[in-house]
């Protein structure tokens, strides 16, 4: 039996098995929804109208709302000089033709952006709102957009076949650029918070990457983090944590989230556990000082001696950690086998994790770990905060350098 | 259980196409028999990319009422399987997204020493399989069920998923080898623990 042709046969077995026959409770809500959502017809028969007349239109959105300002949309495309982030606004109002039916969505999107309202609806914003696009309508400043252009991203193998477009916005001195998406089927322009997690920021201001406040564990914890890091919104993963994108050009995308290997992490822990069994065990340690001595007793681990530091304006103890690649490791986890939420180690398990008794079993990866460790104020409904910077040895002095801003910025909130 | 032996051309005919352009028009009825008849199809799909059953019926709702809202737009009504599963793959991701857990990088490793037996000639059963498709990643375990679960040509993976057949073949490839290489770090023995 040639095991190679075999496998493909028995995971289509194995796929076809127990095949799901009840939908109708799906069918139901999605019937219910169909009277309060609405069709979308009218972009598409725009980008289909003659360019010039869409353009037309496109202009005349910003032009109404605010008669006094002067909108310049250019595509880049069509451009042969382009201007420089101190070059003044230009006086008056030309266009370039757009050259494709997608040019025709940026160029209405943006004047919409001038305009100053009106954006959203050339957004496929699926199930965030408008309020979640960085300086959709003013820069950090608050200053309003003047004008803008645009350009194609190539080079690049998108997800889901989408085209990535770079706008620009200036308002004065300063310009804001972004990244968002457009596909063959697409609704409207989508912009990821992540940017598919390549060298190119999502929003910069000024070629700076925009720092953005991400706020955990209910409220009471905030940072502050700008590409190339990648932070989830709050509630997305049951341990937030950020993920440093690849130094390096053309860095590909990916949707992996996650899994993608030379990604460095820096994971945050509420009332961080060393070892047991099953999660919801509560806290472990007496206090920071406490847990930093019973890493630094275990030999395993190869912990430094901690040391006091300041870190944004709280005391902290930091220490590093070094488990031998393939040493044997366990950390807690749930019936299901997801590991536990407070697993200091969980950033350096490895592969081929066995569970049994409430506890994974792997090898270690061998990355260094960075430890952070904080007594959190009274009236948190925790009692030691962890910061972990998980990284290859070969990468750690960057992931460090990388991560000390953002965990400066740590900020500790009471409910 | 369902297994056909050829691909499937990934195109409604005939009365489907007529209930796409009804629906197209804002025909609800016709969209829900539409839906009726690919819902539990949907939901088998992605379950089968989010193993959660949950996450499935929450990425097929949304699914749906994408189709429905951006139906207008679909340009060839013949075309309208291939745009939804496209549609759905997208919502899974997003649903993967929204409630994926942190936990280690998993990398699977080649088997480091000749295998003394042909395991897969041994019995798989499904929980072998049900552990190794979790290892996957979510691009894995998506080109798979399009590729083995709903039958898809090569051409109609990478025409659903947006890229090139080349790297669509390539992915499902990895797809493949990924999955043998879990199903043999599986059947290596037990570690021991050690660190506590």
């Amino acid at each position: 039996m040639n095991s190679d042709r075999d496998l493909p046969r028995i995971l289509q077995a194995w796929l076809h098995e127990d095949l799901h026959k009840h939908g109708d409770r799906v069918l139901g809500g999605v019937v219910d929804l169909l009277d309060t959502t609405p069709q979308r017809r009218s972009r598409w028969s725009a980008w289909r109208t003659p360019t010039m007349k869409y353009l037309k239109t496109a202009l005349a959105i910003g032009l109404t709302a605010a008669a006094a300002a002067v909108v310049v949309i250019v595509g880049l495309g069509a451009l042969r000089t382009e201007p420089g982030p101190g070059s003044s606004p230009s006086a008056s109002a030309s266009a370039s033709a757009p050259s494709s039916a997608v040019d025709g969505l940026v160029n209405a999107f943006l004047a919409a952006r001038v305009a100053g309202y009106g954006a959203a609806q050339y957004l496929d914003l699926g199930n965030t709102t408008a309020d979640n696009i960085p300086l959709l309508y003013a820069t950090t400043s608050g200053a309003r957009y003047e004008r803008a252009e645009f350009k194609q991203v190539p080079g690049k193998e998108w997800p889901y076949g989408w085209t990535a477009f770079k706008v620009r916005l200036f308002a004065g001195d300063t310009v804001v650029e972004q990244l968002f998406f457009a596909g063959p089927d697409s609704s409207g322009l989508n912009y990821q918070w992540d940017g598919f997690g390549t060298e190119i920021p999502p929003t910069a201001e000024n070629g700076q990457p925009v720092v953005m406040p991400y706020t955990y564990f209910d409220g009471q914890v905030t940072l502050y983090a700008a590409h190339p890091w990648v932070f989830p919104s709050s509630g997305t993963y049951l341990t937030p944590f950020g993920r440093l994108i690849p130094q390096r050009p053309g860095v590909p995308p990916t949707t992996d989230g996650g899994q993608r290997g030379d990604w460095d992490q820096l994971f945050l822990i509420a009332d961080p556990a060393l070892g047991g069994a099953g999660c919801g065990r509560g806290p472990l340690s007496a206090d920071a000082a406490a847990l930093a001595q019973g890493l630094r007793l275990n030999p395993d681990l190869g912990a430094t001696a901690p040391v006091a530091v300041t870190v944004g304006g709280q005391p902290a103890l930091v220490m590093d950690l070094v488990i031998p690649a393939g040493t044997s490791i366990s950390v807690a986890a749930n019936a299901g086998g997801d590991l536990c939420a407070d697993g200091l180690l969980n950033g350096v398990t490895g592969d081929s994790m066995t569970y049994a008794s409430g506890t994974a079993t792997s090898r270690a990866t061998g990355e260094k770990i960075r430890l952070y460790l904080f007594d959190v104020p009274e009236g948190l409904s925790m009692r030691i905060f962890a910061m972990v910077i998980v990284t290859p040895e070969a990468r750690f002095q960057r992931a460090v350098d990388e991560a000390t801003p953002v965990i400066d910025s740590i900020e500790f909130h009471t409910p | 259980m369902k297994r056909r032996s050829e691909p499937t051309p990934i195109t409604v005919e005939g009365m489907d196409t007529d209930l796409v352009m009804a629906a197209q028009n804002g025909d609800k009825g016709a969209f829900t028999a539409l839906a009726a008849a690919r819902v539990d199809r949907f939901i088998a799909a992605s379950h089968r990319i989010l193993r959660d059953l949950a996450l499935a019926e929450d990425a097929t709702q949304q699914a749906l009422l994408t189709i429905w809202r951006d139906l207008p737009q679909l340009r060839d009504p013949a075309r309208f399987d291939a745009w939804s599963y496209r549609l759905l793959v997208r919502a899974c991701y997003a649903e993967a997204g929204r409630a994926r857990r942190a936990g280690p990088n998993i990398h699977l490793l080649p088997a480091q020493e000749p295998m003394a037996v042909d395991r897969l000639s041994a019995v798989i059963d499904r929980d072998q399989l049900e552990r190794g498709f979790r290892r996957l990643s979510i691009d894995h375990r998506t080109v798979l069920v399009l590729r083995y679960f709903l039958d898809l040509p090569i051409e109609g993976v990478a025409e659903t998923l947006g890229i090139p057949f080349g790297t669509a073949a390539s992915r499902l490839h990895n797809a493949i080898k990924g999955l043998r290489a879990a199903l043999d770090a599986d059947a290596r023995p037990t570690l021991q623990a050690r660190a506590r």
